[in-house]
């Protein structure tokens, strides 16, 4: 076994703004509709953040699987 | 572009948007009601509890393919485990059917197709067409073509989400208080225990802060298992998640047991909006904030205000207005029917969130041991006026 193992998310999408586990989202839309800038959009197949979002974090919170994180660098990012 | 022409176009095929769509088409109306996803009702997006009067007062035709189980009633837990139960005749709007809301949303849409409506499915709304303060219609993507659909009325059903209206101008941002995320399994493997499963349950205090966790039975050892937790008590990421494993963790009925699914979602805790009309456009269900902000139940009042609208488009189609004047039927209708309820409701929400374990406790206590012939808010307070009156000094204003 390696000392470390390095763990990869390859499913997560960091566009700067927030971060997005596409294998943990099931497109339930809490997000969609608790976001108070309307900064996200969903389609049912991925959600997509736009220069709208202020990192309030309530979607961060309110998604019941934790599948959106604030951006890799913020001080407040915890996906590992 | 392509552009498309109907008198109504229903953004949204849940229950709301689908009698919406029924009832507009059953008066005349050129309909369509388009759904973004592959398949109507799926995945389910519920803990699927039922009043069974809601059936008839929209009348649906009874199916037994969308009743997954009847329950005799509802029982209620506190922290500390006293036990309230209700039988169903008074439980209130959530209790009496547990659906199969994949097929129940089928059944409501098929009495839409029925009169008529036109149904697309992979069909996306992305932009509302508005011109000279009037909605004219929708921009849509319909698997890979984009499209205009004009309309003379825009309903918007889609949800939780509500993007349609809030594109539209309407004001329908939520507070942090009034939002409940939900995650809920369907757990099967469930041993007996508080006469599981022939009632609805619901399991108040700190295991769900500011909100509840629910087991509604399916079948004789299947459930769905769910929590929902108010925004504002909601600190990390995953935390939902977390109160309701370990809460499972700890009833011993669900030692055994293993999920069959898993279903997430948002659901609005808030007064009714203050507009659901404009011209050319309503909002309804979930969209319009229906939702019962103690219980979270939103399938009865999204369906009942569904008939509604239907109803008033189909006497605005006669007479070819669908200003904002003509649609205030259909919103005087719904404030008369759901109004006063859901804002009492919310009220009382608020009063809620702010009980302790040992509160919830005693309210329990007493009403298990005095008996309640009504779930509703008033009922309750005016037993503990009775009995306990320094237990619902909080709640003063409602009694």
């Amino acid at each position: 076994m390696p000392e470390q193992v390095v763990s990869i998310r390859p499913s997560v999408r960091d566009n700067g703004i927030m971060a997005i586990d596409d294998m943990l989202c099931m497109h339930c839309g809490a997000c969609v509709g608790t976001c108070p800038t309307n900064a996200i959009f969903l389609n049912e197949v991925y959600l997509t953040f736009n220069e709208d979002c202020t990192q309030c974090g309530m979607c961060v919170k309110v998604c019941p699987v934790g599948a959106i994180d604030y951006p890799r660098g913020h001080k407040l990012h915890t996906m590992k | 572009m392509t552009s498309t022409q109907y008198d109504v176009v229903v953004v949204g095929a849940g229950p709301s948007g689908s009698m919406t769509a029924r009832y507009a088409a059953m008066g005349g109306c050129r309909t369509l009601l388009i759904e973004k996803r592959q398949e109507i009702g799926s995945p389910v997006r519920c803990g699927e509890g039922l009043a069974r009067h809601f059936v008839e007062d929209t009348k649906l035709p009874f199916d037994r393919k969308w009743v997954g189980r009847e329950v005799k009633g509802a029982k209620i837990f506190s922290p500390n485990g006293t036990e309230l139960t209700i039988e169903e005749a008074h439980a209130g709007n959530e209790v009496g059917i547990v659906l199969e809301r994949d097929a129940f949303d089928k059944a409501v849409a098929k009495e839409a197709a029925k009169e008529g409506a036109d149904i697309w499915l992979k069909t996306t709304a992305t932009a509302v067409i508005k011109d000279d303060g009037w909605v004219r219609g929708i921009r849509a993507k319909r698997l890979e073509d984009e499209m205009n659909i004009e309309a003379k009325c825009v309903v918007a059903a889609d949800g939780y989400e509500s993007q349609v209206g809030r594109w539209a101008g309407f004001k329908t941002l939520l507070k942090a208080g009034d939002i409940t995320g939900t995650l809920q399994y369907r757990l099967t493997n469930i041993s007996e225990g508080h006469d599981f499963p022939d009632y609805c349950e619901f399991w108040l205090g700190t295991c769900a802060p500011a909100g509840y966790i629910w087991v509604f039975p399916k079948d004789e050892s299947t459930a769905n298992v769910g929590i929902g937790v108010s925004l504002d008590r909601l600190k990390n990421r995953v935390d939902i998640k977390g109160y309701l494993d370990r809460w499972i963790e700890r009833d011993p009925r669900m030692a055994h047991a293993q999920p069959l699914d898993m279903v997430t979602g948002g659901v609005s805790t808030a007064p009714p909006i203050k507009k659901s009309v404009g011209n050319g456009m309503a909002l309804v269900g979930d969209a319009a904030r229906m939702i019962d902000p103690i219980t979270g139940g939103g399938i009865g009042n999204g369906m009942l205000a569904g008939m509604m609208l239907g109803k008033v488009l189909s006497k605005c189609n006669q007479t070819g207005d669908f200003g904002e004047a003509a649609l205030m039927e259909y919103e005087k209708g719904w404030r008369a029917k759901l109004e006063e309820n859901l804002y009492r409701n919310w009220l009382a929400k608020n009063k809620l969130v702010t009980l302790s374990d040992g509160e919830f406790d005693d309210i329990i206590q007493v009403l298990a041991s005095v008996g309640v012939t009504k779930l509703s808010v008033r009922a309750i307070l005016k037993v503990l006026k009775e009995t306990r009156p320094e237990l619902v000094a909080k709640f003063a204003e409602f009694i």
